[in-house]
């Protein structure tokens, strides 16, 4: 481009728009990448049979997994976990953000060293102490260790969040006669909401992709979870063209609702809430 | 009767060697509106916040009326702040914003209601109660940030900057409104600003903080008139008071090869320093050349009007000093031309170098 155009601003406006253009087919290529494997899965499950497949897999009991309960017990574990960590990890986050306490940063970076422990490490463990709570084949057996490896993470994103808040809304609510209790729920809580629903979205996500808390801590096929169905449901299917369209069904109907319920929940992962009440 | 005492009142943050409040004793009397003034890091917002108990106090302590309350808790202290930066719930309504406090204290709904009300009145906010803080403009969520003050009818406001946060017009217009308000409630007041345009304005006295120190307590007025030490003076006034450095002797001070008169001796008064002398601009008179006076080299001239400040050096023993004349609006002065100025021994402020305190009467 020559001089004289690259000082005019209409000749800035038409590069622009060609850099938009290379932008998006960079942008489309690598959503097509991305989007291989799911496009191959959908394309084999709807050969020798169609949509027919979709109907058997969902209405036949495979190695005693039912897929429509498997992708229920996926929920509840996934809600429960969000839930948990939602709750606990804003509660220690607005405690390490807003209250003064001894051993606060120490405390603090004790539970941020808990990041780097792999949940894998902790298999043998966490086997024994569901084991002895009781709680193999149950839905909390399997959210409370998902949300103890999360909170971690939790606290360090609502630590953040809080510590993010202007100083002065809580020494207003302090002078106005408001204890912690108050401060958290009618203050910092609302002025949280889209960390909090990032962080809910995260936790369903995370917890919808566990296979080894599952697989471990579940053995009634009745419990059995989407993400574990995936490996105990392969034996049921033949090498045959049909069986393996019906596999691939099976795994769409395991997938695809998943993937639905992230991207509508990616919605919340907004911002701008938290504009307007005081001025910097 | 609510009276705010500060006995000794002092502040060390966590790992400073000096306090940033240092042994303060102030008493504000009942129904007064008291200012602080001062630079930056002087200690006046931590006085405030002290007494707002968002700090605490290290030593001494504070009394609201006879009441000490130097260790309780910011909600029983029956006071109610305005922060700089408004501090308003940005997901609650101006309404909401208003009664939280009173919501605190289970002040049954419709008292609240009408409380909110009466003060939404007082201050024009009706027609916004609906409204969140984002959708007013900045002197409406000002208003709201006094009506959350007023609606707990408390003994002692705290008003930490309030204005700062508004455009000028904005804030000369407010400035009275919170005067009118405040005389109107009769609620004792301390309020902190660092433009002493607004504690001249505004206070019913003024005290001046320097480095953690009460520098002056005063009327306005007096604090224009007899400064107590060469702060205050450099401090209160604007254009500022020229500080000339000299030698008394007789009936005059010498400042460099030019001599100017103050009246009486206080040469044997002031330390080996000397003495730093005060003349606010207006105090200067234009004399004829040959009529002694300090020539001054013009730099600059600022018409406001009303009259004119003339901005000039003045060499004293090889050393240019600066030197602020205010000039009636009809001279016509220009940049490069001599002045020849020389005050009135009674307008002339006198203070020991040394230790800065005043020594004139």
């Amino acid at each position: 481009m020559s001089e004289s155009t690259s000082e005019n601003p209409l000749g800035i406006l038409r590069r622009r728009r060609r850099d938009m253009v290379l932008m998006y087919v960079f942008l489309i290529a690598v959503a097509l990448w991305w989007l291989f494997p799911l496009i191959t899965m959908l394309r084999q499950s709807l050969e020798y049979g169609g949509v027919s497949n979709f109907w058997w897999v969902l209405t036949h009991s495979l190695n005693g997994v039912h897929l429509p309960r498997a992708l229920l017990n996926s929920l509840v574990i996934a809600f429960i976990d969000a839930v948990l960590v939602c709750a606990v990890g804003s509660l220690a986050g607005y405690a390490f953000s807003r209250i003064r306490f001894p051993g606060r940063e120490i405390t603090y970076t004790f539970a941020l060293v808990f990041l780097a422990v792999p949940g894998t490490a902790m298999l043998v463990p966490i086997y024994y102490i569901t084991g002895r709570l009781g709680l193999f084949n149950n839905y909390l057996g399997v959210a409370l260790p998902e949300a103890a490896l999360t909170l971690p993470f939790a606290i360090l994103l609502m630590r953040n969040a809080f510590d993010g808040l202007s100083d002065s809304l809580f020494e207003a609510a302090s002078i106005d006669g408001a204890g912690h209790f108050r401060k958290y729920f009618s203050v910092a809580l609302p002025l949280v909401v889209p960390t909090m629903m990032n962080l809910g979205v995260l936790c369903l996500m995370w917890s919808m992709h566990n296979f080894i808390f599952p697989s471990m801590l579940v053995t009634n096929p009745d419990m059995t979870t989407a993400a574990q169905a995936v490996q105990s449901i392969r034996g049921v299917f033949a090498p045959t063209p049909q069986q393996t369209a019906r596999f691939f069904a099976a795994l769409s109907v395991l997938t695809i609702p998943i993937l639905v319920l992230v991207v509508i929940s990616l919605r919340w992962m907004r911002h701008g809430i938290a504009v307007g009440g005081s001025k910097e | 009767m609510t009276e705010v005492r500060f006995e000794s009142a002092q502040r060390i943050y966590p790992g400073a060697d000096e306090p940033a409040v240092r042994g303060l004793d102030l008493t504000v009397e009942d129904g007064e509106f008291m200012v602080l003034v001062g630079p930056s890091g002087c200690g006046k917002s931590t006085t405030l916040r002290m007494l707002a108990g968002l700090e605490p106090v290290t030593d001494g302590r504070i009394l609201i009326g006879d009441r000490d309350v130097t260790s309780v808790a910011p909600k029983d202290r029956d006071i109610a702040m305005v922060f700089q930066n408004y501090a308003l719930y940005p997901h609650m309504t101006v309404a909401d914003n208003m009664a939280f406090a009173l919501k605190m204290a289970k002040v049954p709904a419709k008292q609240r209601r009408a409380r909110v009300e009466e003060a939404a009145r007082m201050l024009g906010l009706t027609d916004y109660l609906q409204r969140k803080p984002r959708a007013l403009s900045g002197g409406q969520r000002q208003r709201v940030a006094m009506g959350r003050a007023i609606v707990r009818q408390p003994q002692v406001f705290c008003m930490d900057e309030p204005l700062s946060n508004l455009d000028a017009k904005m804030r000369v217009q407010t400035r009275t409104d919170i005067a009118n308000l405040q005389a109107e409630l009769g609620i004792t007041t301390v309020y902190v600003t660092h433009d002493q345009v607004e504690a001249m304005t505004m206070g019913d006295r003024v005290a001046v903080m320097d480095q953690g120190e009460l520098q002056q307590v005063d009327r306005p007025l007096r604090l224009y008139d007899k400064p107590a030490n060469v702060f205050v003076a450099g401090f209160i006034g604007s254009p500022q008071m020229n500080l000339l450095r000299g030698n008394g002797a007789g009936g005059v001070v010498k400042v460099g090869q030019h001599t100017l008169p103050v009246g009486t001796d206080v040469a044997d008064q002031a330390g080996e320093e000397g003495v730093t002398i005060g003349v606010r601009p207006e105090a200067w008179r234009l004399v004829s050349p040959d009529a002694g006076g300090m020539p001054i080299e013009v730099t600059l001239v600022e018409e406001l009007g009303s009259d004119s400040f003339v901005y000039g050096t003045v060499d004293v023993g090889g050393v240019a000093v600066r030197i602020i004349v205010r000039i009636p609006a009809g001279e016509r002065v220009h940049k490069g031309e001599v002045l020849h100025v020389t005050t009135d021994p009674s307008r002339v402020h006198i203070f020991d170098t040394a230790s800065g305190d005043r020594l004139s009467a």
